[in-house]
């Protein structure tokens, strides 16, 4: 892959430079915003602050119970993915390997089915089985995340599953391991990339999600989660728009520092070649 | 090999059992939200408060710390979360109703949850001695027993922007010629004389402007509603009509250039800031407007109609606290308490001077005298209609909005535009 | 494993690795699904404690609702925008980025922070944007159409929703794209070129054939997240102005919880349904044939 046009390259310069003014501008606008008061925010929105204020950040922090909700936004979004790491991949190398079998091939087809159900058919219907079973609470949250990352996660593994060699498992039996040997051996390794975009893709559905916990963590604002915290924002502090962005952003940094910290990971998980035949 | 299978079983068992506890942990302080008593005689009860307004939740937070210097065995909990209609919509289907909450008992809605028995009948109770008899009259459900206690009003006026009116000689306007001519100054002397705030406010326009055009529209709408006649068809409602859109399009001609790209909260920051000289608000309105401006003088008046005589101010029940009929009798005990203890007039004067609403228990007086012109003429010319959907099905409503909308920004010809208002409540009528 | 006959633990941790999966979803989705379908023929209107069974009633009257057609076809509309607005900027993106040799991880990561945000979030500050900032770029540019926020007319406001979503849903895609770019063997490229083939001849018959995994699975989960698409016209227009916005997720909402009509909601539900999953056969069967396996 040497030679490239150069017509190809100075296009392809100008779209990733037009791609990073589109991204950067909105967030810039965010952050700038939450060092102004309303006032100063009025005289110039897209303007460098003239005087750094922090008292945005300062009544947030104080004013609400802001960690107790960046905790349970954690413990939803971290054990929930854990889980959504360990049952994906299994179920799905098990149909994967034994779609020749019915009765793999029908749970294959039973859990996709899920993929053209409209989140809004099972709304009502949802809330009301998780008030008969009692599980209007975090731990609710997280099995209901669970149940509800199957038809993607089995989606995306199987065809990924079916696509990798068999050689290297083959070779793995005939060196004496057993299926369960061979998935977290091998094919644990092997799926990597999937892995890795299935996780950040729910973990960011889980920490961003607002729907569910409004429906489930409604009795009591100690399980309130942070979208739920910066939604409420809307009508709390509807006029007070650079609070507002202080919420937004405050609520998306974590999530940022994580990938700032991890991105290389991230990033590698999700393009990184592990699949070499 | 089975050990392995075991081992399996058995760690996926502990991660099950871990994230069990993690739920547990996170609630534990206040694992019994609904539930109520403990061992130790106290009761805890969970106040749904649906009005998400910073002000308003801090005004209930006072006086419900105050009865718990009084109370000690009753911890009420204020619940207020986004949403909160339809956070109540799927509480109610699930059935799962919280002991004590707010909500707004002349809407149809609120009468359906009556008839379903969602809602503890509370005629008799001593506190309704000290609501304001006008309001109460309104909110009786359909069976005439009263199931709910107002706590608070509103209403939809023009706030105008006293300075504005000093500096250029202008008296309140008390007829629509009055209000046209101090439009028209206004705009001679290169101010803005209105904001719209049509991106998401036409609604509470289209109410609070029908009210005061076609004093009889509302019950009009309503005969159309039930199939009796068509705003086409019949002579009297067309001309009512007709004329409501004319002056609609004369009103519009005194607006924002941008009134359709404008929300409401946009609008009362532009309002603050003295973009224009009037808007056309709901009592709502004025805490994010001195939130914006603190120092800013402003006042309300009623929309003038075509006379003194006719003009008629919408206003209605702005939520009112309701009592659930499944809590326990414990419950229900203590929510009483709490009902009595609140419609006392110290207590409700807290309230209104914390919150910045206009309360209706006996002998509260408002706190900003600005306003008092607007809460006079409520009060002592009796001019009064209550919001539409008291009358009116919500789809209606709802959809009414969205054909004004759309009247206002394509300006179709009147015929048109009454045929559309035909068609949309035909359509949307069950 | 054709090779070698499998023992019978392992064909019991097959079976068992499915299991759990099968129970949660059997129980807080399958089951949802049949009770949602079951309320789309009653008249249940989410407050009555009791309901009866009417058929296809909530069909038919829906059919015969001029607002529901527009309804779909905004949905259609929004639909078809977010497709071709994510799919064309994602391959371009991928292909871009993959191409680049400096700073390449720096901007990767940029490129991917959209994906971090939520679309509630995200349409609260587009709202604010498009109010406050496009009218001030209209008049540097002079240009008459942003005079006032793009959401304000019913000729833009769907445009203006469509972008917010694309700004938002195009990341992933692009990141899902890159890693269906590691899957092209390296030395066809080489051959290619020395067979003399052009940038654009290389991208047709090499990258594009070995992109059509991904493709699908892109192609799938835009569609279905047009077709159910909610947060970004709820959070900035609310479905106006004029219905131009009101897809049919707005739609549902509204009937669900502000109109009292909770069983027509979910027969529009259905309906939704019933169109995701013939466009995804569809989509699926198309793009089945033409790639490499």
């Amino acid at each position: 892959m040497k030679k490239e046009g150069l017509g190809w390259r100075i296009a392809r310069d100008i779209i990733i430079l037009l791609g990073l003014i589109l991204i950067l501008a909105p967030l810039y606008i965010v952050i700038i915003n939450t060092f102004k008061d309303l006032e100063q925010a009025s005289k110039g929105f897209f303007l460098f602050p003239e005087q750094w204020k922090f008292d945005n950040y300062v009544e947030l922090f104080t004013k609400n119970n802001f960690w107790t909700y960046a905790k349970n936004s954690t413990i939803i979004s971290v054990v929930a993915i854990i889980l959504v790491a360990v049952i994906n991949p299994a179920i799905s190398y098990a149909i994967a390997r034994n779609f020749h079998k019915k009765y793999y091939k029908a749970v294959y087809f039973y859990i996709i089915l899920g993929l053209f159900v409209p989140f809004q058919v099972i709304m009502l219907p949802l809330t009301k089985i998780m008030t008969n079973m009692n599980l209007l609470n975090i731990t609710g949250l997280i099995i209901l995340y669970v149940a509800l990352s199957l038809t993607k996660g089995v989606f995306m593994f199987v065809n990924y599953i079916q696509s990798l060699p068999l050689e290297i498992e083959e070779a793995a039996r005939i060196d004496g391991c057993n299926t369960f040997q061979v998935f977290t051996k091998i094919i644990w390794h092997l799926i990597g990339p999937m892995l890795a975009t299935l996780v950040v893709m729910d973990v960011l559905w889980f920490w961003n999600d607002f729907m569910l916990p409004l429906l489930l963590l409604n009795k009591t604002q100690d399980y309130w989660t942070l979208p739920l915290f910066q939604y409420n924002f809307k009508t709390e502090y509807s006029f007070n728009y650079t609070m507002a962005f202080t919420a937004y952003f405050t609520c998306m940094f974590p999530v940022l520092v994580v990938y700032a910290i991890g991105q290389k990971h991230i990033i590698a998980g999700l393009t990184a070649g592990a699949v070499k035949s | 090999m089975k050990r392995r299978i075991f081992a399996t079983v058995l760690s996926s068992l502990m991660i099950a059992m871990a994230f069990a506890g993690c739920g547990k942990d996170a609630g534990s302080d206040n694992s019994k939200p609904a539930a109520g008593s403990n061992n130790s005689g106290k009761i805890e009860l969970e106040f749904f408060q649906q009005q998400g307004e910073e002000a308003i939740q801090a005004g209930y937070e006072a006086i419900i710390a105050d009865f718990q210097k009084e109370n000690p065995d009753i911890v009420i909990k204020q619940n207020t979360v986004p949403d909160s209609l339809k956070v109540l919509a799927s509480r109610i289907a699930t059935d799962d109703i919280p002991p004590l909450l707010t909500d707004w008992p002349t809407q149809m809605q609120f009468k359906e949850k009556v008839k379903n028995g969602y809602y503890e009948k509370l005629t008799g109770q001593e506190f309704f001695s000290q609501v304001n008899e006008d309001y109460l009259a309104m909110t009786p459900a359909d069976d005439g027993e009263y199931y709910a206690m107002p706590y608070a009003r509103n209403y939809m006026a023009v706030f105008y922007n006293m300075d504005m009116f000093e500096e250029n000689g202008i008296e309140i306007p008390t007829t629509w010629d009055e209000f046209i001519a101090v439009c028209d100054t206004f705009k001679e002397k290169g101010i803005t004389p209105l904001n719209f705030p049509l991106k998401d406010g036409v609604g509470h326009i289209f109410q609070a402007t029908t009210v005061a055009f076609v004093p009889d529209g509302v019950e009009e709408l309503v005969e159309v509603q039930e199939g009796k006649t068509t705003l086409s068809e019949n002579a009297e409602y067309k001309a009512d009509f007709s004329g409501y859109a004319d002056k609609m399009m004369k009103l519009m001609e005194y607006g924002n250039e941008d009134a359709f790209g404008m929300s409401t909260t946009m609008m009362q920051e532009s309002f603050a800031n003295g973009n224009c000289a009037m808007i056309i608000s709901g009592s709502y309105g004025r805490g994010n407007i001195l939130l914006a401006n603190p120092d800013m003088r402003f006042g309300a008046f009623a929309l003038p109609g075509d006379t003194v005589d006719s003009t008629t101010c919408l206003t209605g029940v702005n939520a009112a606290l309701c009592v659930s009929a499944q809590a326990s009798e414990e419950e229900k005990e203590a929510a009483f308490t709490f009902l009595n203890y609140i419609s006392q007039t110290e207590v409700a004067q807290k309230w209104s001077d914390e919150s910045g609403e206009p309360s209706i228990i006996a002998g509260t007086e408002y706190a900003d005298e600005n306003f008092a012109p607007i809460l006079n003429f409520i009060d002592e010319k009796g001019q009064v209609h209550d919001w539409m959907a008291s009358t009116l099905q919500n789809n209606v409503v709802n959809e009414l909005y969205n054909t004004v909308q759309s009247f206002l920004l394509d300006k179709p010809s009147t015929d048109q535009f009454l045929k559309n208002m035909d068609d949309t409540i035909a359509a949307s009528v069950q | 494993m054709k090779s070698k006959r499998e023992s019978t633990a392992d064909k019991l941790t097959n079976f068992l690795f499915t299991i759990p999966a099968v129970v949660l979803y059997s129980i807080f989705f399958i089951y949802a699904v049949i009770v949602g379908v079951n309320y789309s023929f009653t008249d249940w209107n989410g407050i009555a404690k009791t309901y009866n069974y009417i058929g296809f009633e909530n069909y038919k009257s829906l059919f015969e609702n001029q607002y529901f057609w527009n309804t779909l076809w905004v949905t259609v509309k929004y639909a078809l925008l977010l497709v071709v607005g994510v799919m064309i900027t994602s391959l371009i993106l991928a292909l871009c980025l993959n191409s680049i040799k400096h700073l390449k991880t720096l901007t990767k990561s940029i490129f991917f922070i959209p994906a971090m945000i939520g679309g509630v979030t995200i349409s609260l500050i587009f709202d604010q944007i498009y109010y406050r900032l496009v009218p001030v770029i209209g008049e540097m540019l002079g240009i008459s159409a942003l005079s006032q926020s793009p959401l304000a007319s019913a000729k833009t406001a769907l445009i203006a929703v469509v972008f917010v979503n694309v700004w938002q849903a195009v990341a992933m895609p692009t990141m899902i794209f890159m890693a269906g770019l590691q899957t092209v063997p390296g030395d066809l490229y080489e051959s290619a070129m020395l067979d003399g083939a052009t940038t654009f001849q290389r991208f047709r018959y090499i990258t594009l054939p070995y992109l059509m995994p991904t493709f699908t699975i892109n192609m799938v989960l835009t569609i279905k997240a047009g077709i159910t698409s909610f947060d970004y016209a709820y959070a900035l227009t609310a479905g106006g102005p004029s219905r131009s916005t009101t897809v049919i997720g707005i739609s549902i909402y509204n009937d669900a919880f502000n109109n009292m009509k909770f069983s027509l909601a979910n027969a529009e539900a259905v309906i939704l349904f019933i169109i995701i999953a013939l466009l995804s056969l569809i989509q699926i069967k198309i793009s089945s044939k033409g790639g490499v396996n």
